[in-house]
């Protein structure tokens, strides 16, 4: 007879600030498209061949972004202020209450990342080690993330005030290489994104509900009960 | 299943632990929606302020 069980896993802080993320986030995704039409210049290519634009006039057109640019620029500076608070004040509480230690990859990550990558696409049948919530590749991209999002910032700036924020615009090689970071970066988002929606649904529920009620359910049996039972 | 509301304000130790799993997440899927709704419609009403009074310009309120 299996019994059930209640386990803490996510914070209510750490719930918070991921619920206000994903929107948030969404936002400035939307408001950078609306901005970049204006000027969309990059493209992946070598040469006069061109592989991949950024983007087709096709993809702008579905997604209603033309002409919009002001639009675009009202949100993407209201939602910054947003996503900055939002951001500093997680990064206060992992360092403040502890979390980072479960969050930081340590020196056997990597190699055990490469496990996990390989198990996930059934390509191997080792069942790589979690040690703590996360494991290996999910410490490599949360702390990611956390670089991702100051380098946004950062490099944000440096493209909204160039002239005032000059040395910040000087510190990543001038004005263009900043915009191209920046712009690589939120292609970064977007695929981080998407790979995360793709392991929660892998997940199943218990760990997508667990990030809105804080726990999970594990099931016991009588037996042997589970460390840590809250109740 | 269980009736959610009907164990809502019972308090824990009297409760089984199908029972508590069930209160605890009908409370945090309420409070979810219940905040989750409030930033929608904040937004909305935010947005549906008319700016002549030249108290809320865009993106807040109408342009």
């Amino acid at each position: 007879m299996k019994k059930k069980e209640i386990v803490k896993k996510h914070p209510l802080a750490i719930r918070w600030f991921h619920w206000i993320n994903f929107p948030v986030l969404g936002i400035m995704i939307w408001s950078g498209l609306l901005i970049y039409w204006a000027n969309d210049v990059y493209k992946i290519g070598f040469g006069s061949t061109t592989l991949l634009k950024f983007f087709p006039d096709t993809f702008y057109k579905a997604l209603n972004v033309p002409f919009r640019l002001s639009e675009g620029m009202a949100y993407h500076f209201v939602f910054m202020w947003l996503f900055f608070l939002n951001g500093i004040a997680y990064v206060i509480y992992t360092a403040v209450s502890g979390e980072w230690r479960l969050l930081m990859p340590n020196r056997r990550s990597f190699k055990e990342a490469w496990q996990v990558l390989l198990h996930d696409l059934h390509l191997s049948k080792t069942t790589p080690p979690v040690t703590g919530k996360y494991n290996a590749a999910q410490r490599i991209a949360y702390t990611a993330i956390i670089f991702m999002g100051i380098g946004s910032i950062l490099t944000g700036l440096a493209i909204y005030k160039p002239v005032q924020l000059g040395w910040v615009c000087s510190l990543f090689g001038g004005y263009k290489m900043a915009r191209i970071i920046h712009f690589a970066l939120t292609i970064g988002y977007v695929l981080f994104f998407l790979v995360h929606l793709f392991q929660v649904i892998l997940a199943g529920w218990n760990n997508f509900q667990a990030m809105i009620t804080g726990f999970e359910v594990k099931k016991i049996s009588d037996e042997k009960p589970a460390d840590g039972p809250i109740n | 299943m269980a009736n959610p509301f009907k164990t809502l304000f019972t308090k824990n130790a009297q409760l089984n632990s199908d029972q508590l799993i069930l209160k605890k997440t009908f409370i945090a899927f309420f409070f979810f929606f219940v905040f989750a709704g409030a930033a929608f419609w904040g937004w909305k009403w935010l947005r549906s302020q008319s700016s002549v009074s030249g108290k809320t310009s865009a993106p807040y309120g109408k342009s």
